[in-house]
């Protein structure tokens, strides 16, 4: 294979082609501002491009793309790094109704469509994401959306692995608390 | 394996992330307790739900076009040659006055060879300085240059041939004589009624 500059473009874009779609996701959902998302994309797939020679080809590209687009993102959040997170504080009643498989119904005794169940939990998805820290939020995508072992995690955001644990535990728990609260309350007001 | 003992492997058991002699343990319990069975079991559909509704998201066409024309043209660039040097300096004579400079540093970052022949340089051309006669200074007077003496003599002859060549000099004309001062008006009137 030649080392020309096109041809190491041909080879680059051939491999990014199958995981734009999670790349793309996964920016979106991992930045604070979601209007940055593109510029964020185009500067992480430049800045691994220009770093391709370096990239061994017995490596995951996925897991390499995706640790050089959580870096991007980082570095662009760091200036919403002052917006307030929410506390969360739940009632024993409402730990106790995690049941996710109760679809609740809407005082008609009607149950919620599994379209209609999406289209509530995208709001409640994006809004919860919010209340995680940067470390939190990108450990749980990066395993949720990328599919990462948590080894794989580890390197890429350049923490413990028993970090990677906790913070994930922790994601995963206020996820589950906000969602369990946006499915017990349909009438709340969908946050943004 | 108790049920306090189970709660924090949860996750890890549904990533398949413990180790083989955990996961066992773990399997054993819920096959004994179907109350962490049936949490382990809500929590999987739950997360399953989460991860579902996470991976939810479009390709954007128009972005990706966008990003991969950003790469091909970074890589057309990348191969065309250079017109400045690698850190970004414009060719032409300034190019050639840093790449000069940087040798003649690189040459006296070599040793003491350099430092060695330097000297040299400086030494022969003191030595040439010194050695060759002094160039004709027009400001200053040689060893053959006229003592004061015959200068003065020199310039007192040149003041006498002028003198000798210039024309004759025109008689001063005699003084007019001084008008006398006019006599008192009673005076002149009567001069007048006289005449």
């Amino acid at each position: 294979m030649s080392d020309t500059p096109t041809s190491n473009a041909d080879r680059f874009l051939a491999l990014l082609e199958p995981i734009e779609r999670d790349l793309e996701t996964y920016c979106r959902r991992l930045m604070w501002d979601p209007q940055e998302a593109p510029d964020a994309l185009q500067n992480a797939v430049l800045r691994a491009f220009a770093a391709f020679d370096r990239y061994r080809e017995d490596a995951s590209f996925r897991a390499w793309m995706f640790k050089i687009l959580t870096h991007e993102a980082f570095s662009l959040n760091r200036k919403h790094a002052r917006i307030a997170r929410h506390e969360f504080q739940l009632e024993p009643e409402e730990l106790a109704a995690l049941a996710v498989d109760r679809q609740p119904d809407q005082g008609d005794g009607r149950v919620f469509s599994a379209e209609e169940l999406n289209e509530r939990l995208e709001p409640a998805l994006a809004a919860s994401l919010k209340t995680l820290t940067d470390t939190e939020r990108a450990v749980l995508l990066l395993r949720a959306m990328a599919d990462l072992r948590y080894r794989e995690i580890s390197e890429s955001l350049g923490i413990p692995l028993g970090s990677v644990m906790g913070n994930l535990a922790r994601a995963r728990q206020k996820m589950r608390i906000l969602i369990a609260r946006s499915a017990l309350r349909p009438n709340l007001p969908k946050e943004t | 394996m108790k049920c306090d003992e189970l709660e924090p492997l949860r996750g890890p058991y549904l990533d398949s992330e413990l180790e083989p002699g955990i996961t066992l343990a773990v399997q054993q319990h819920l096959a004994a307790c179907p109350d962490c069975a049936r949490a382990f079991a809500e929590q999987e559909k739950l997360e399953a739900r989460i991860t579902a509704g996470l991976k939810q998201g479009q390709r954007t066409p128009a972005l990706w076009q966008k990003v991969e024309q950003a790469v091909i043209t970074g890589a057309l660039n990348a191969s065309r040659p250079r017109l400045s040097t690698p850190h970004g300096q414009p060719a032409g004579w300034h190019a050639a006055l840093s790449t000069l400079c940087g040798r003649l540093q690189g040459g006296l970052r070599a040793g003491p060879r350099a430092w060695a022949g330097l000297a040299a340089v400086w030494a022969l051309i003191l030595t040439l300085n010194f050695a060759a006669p002094e160039a004709d200074a027009p400001f200053v007077a040689g060893p053959k240059a006229p003592s004061h003496s015959e200068i003065r003599l020199a310039l007192a002859q040149k003041q006498l041939w002028l003198t000798e060549l210039a024309p004759p000099s025109e008689a001063v004309p005699a003084a007019k004589p001084k008008a006398a001062s006019p006599g008192p008006r009673s005076d002149r009137r009567s001069q007048l009624l006289n005449s």
